[in-house]
């Protein structure tokens, strides 16, 4: 066995142990005989007796009440509202577990839809033509009506047909008089 | 290793049904090896406890992720050791960690800070050096080095907590102890 036999394979994890070499009579030999192998050797032991006493750094003394808030905080934050706790149950009841926001989201845009609905039921609940004569808008929009013209005639430009952008057809709302 | 009466998983399971109090139990059990495990692979105490609050905070987010095929502790670490490396990446810990070692050999004795207990766990100059070097290793070196010598894990749990072979945890181990060799000869 060479030097550098010996440096490739040897491996060194416990300072204590009796078995640091390799099982080959050949390491315990090159050992008794080269004394550069045996100081690096040496010098393995010693780095990983360095490593096994350091001591275990002790935590602050409040690290796990901080830690417990966090996680207190956390909850709070991440637990769906009162309101959303119907939601909830059905969700739970469909084994689906969506993001607390997104429940609390939801609850909230349903209860919004709900009160809409109901108070159009209470208030607004006449036929459709009285409705209509409710609305300020409403004479506006019943003596409009939809015609069909080109760029052009807007701007008062006579312009060849082959143009197709001026002669594109739009919409306009004109109001009757 | 300490054994308890009733085993983590029980506590899992309770605060997976929303037992709050539950998760409380699993960081008294715990946050004294994480913490340890942070500062050693951070090296700096309050980079350490900002990674052991982030790490119960990930495990208790994605408990329901564990799958109870190995020991709560083991997956644990895991978590620590994704939000340590989360830290060496995003920070420059490195640097804080040496500003705050040289600051601290520098001023021996004379920092009112060093009486409070985090720094107190750092303190000696020797110590000090030792993790110097530790944190000039590459992150996965100093994870096996930190899990092997500081929280006495075999080969078998290093590998599941790295989800890496045996041979990997040894080989790294082997590199690590070289490399602190050189690191450390003069001390
Ligand atoms: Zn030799």
């Amino acid at each position: 066995m060479n030097c550098d036999d010996f440096m490739t394979h040897i491996q060194v994890i416990r300072s204590s142990s009796n078995v640091q070499l390799p099982e080959n009579d050949g390491f315990t030999r090159h050992l008794e005989t080269c004394p550069k192998c045996a100081a690096e050797y040496e010098e393995m032991l010693r780095t990983v007796s360095l490593l096994e006493n350091l001591p275990d750094p002790a935590p602050p003394p409040d690290l796990a009440d901080r830690i417990q808030r966090r996680i207190a905080k956390e909850e709070n934050f991440n637990r769906p509202a009162f309101f959303a706790n119907p939601f909830v149950r059905v969700l739970r009841a469909l084994k689906l577990n969506p993001h607390p926001t997104l429940v609390n989201c939801t609850a909230m845009v349903f209860y919004l839809m709900l009160t809409v609905f109901l108070v159009k039921l209470t208030f607004f609940s006449e036929s459709d033509n009285s409705r209509r004569v409710s609305s300020p808008t409403s004479s506006v929009w019943r003596s409009a009506h939809v015609v069909t013209t080109s760029w052009a005639e807007i701007r008062g430009i006579p312009t060849p047909i082959e143009d197709t952008e001026s002669t594109m057809p739009v919409e306009v709302l004109i109001q009757e008089r | 290793m300490v054994c308890y009466m009733i085993p983590d998983d029980v506590y899992v399971h309770k605060t997976v049904e929303g037992d709050g109090s539950a998760f409380n139990e699993l960081v008294q059990r715990h946050y004294t090896k994480i913490y340890g495990l942070a500062c050693r692979m951070l090296g700096n105490p309050d980079d350490a406890s900002d990674a052991t609050q982030e790490t119960f905070l990930e495990a208790y987010k994605s408990l329901e992720s564990f799958q109870f095929q190995s020991k709560f502790s083991t997956w644990l670490y895991r978590v620590a050791i994704n939000t340590c490396q989360q830290h060496i990446r995003k920070s420059d810990s490195r640097g804080r960690t040496l500003i705050s070692y040289s600051n601290s050999l520098r001023e021996p004795g004379c920092n009112a800070e060093a009486d409070i207990p985090e720094r107190l766990a750092l303190k000696t100059e020797r110590d000090n050096l030792i993790q110097a070097a530790i944190n000039q290793l590459p992150p996965k070196q100093r994870a096996v080095v930190v899990l092997f010598y500081a929280q006495n894990l075999k080969y078998r749990e290093i590998a599941l907590v790295l989800d890496c072979s045996e041979g990997t945890v040894a080989s790294r181990l082997n590199t690590a102890i070289r490399n602190l060799k050189s690191m450390l000869k003069d001390l």
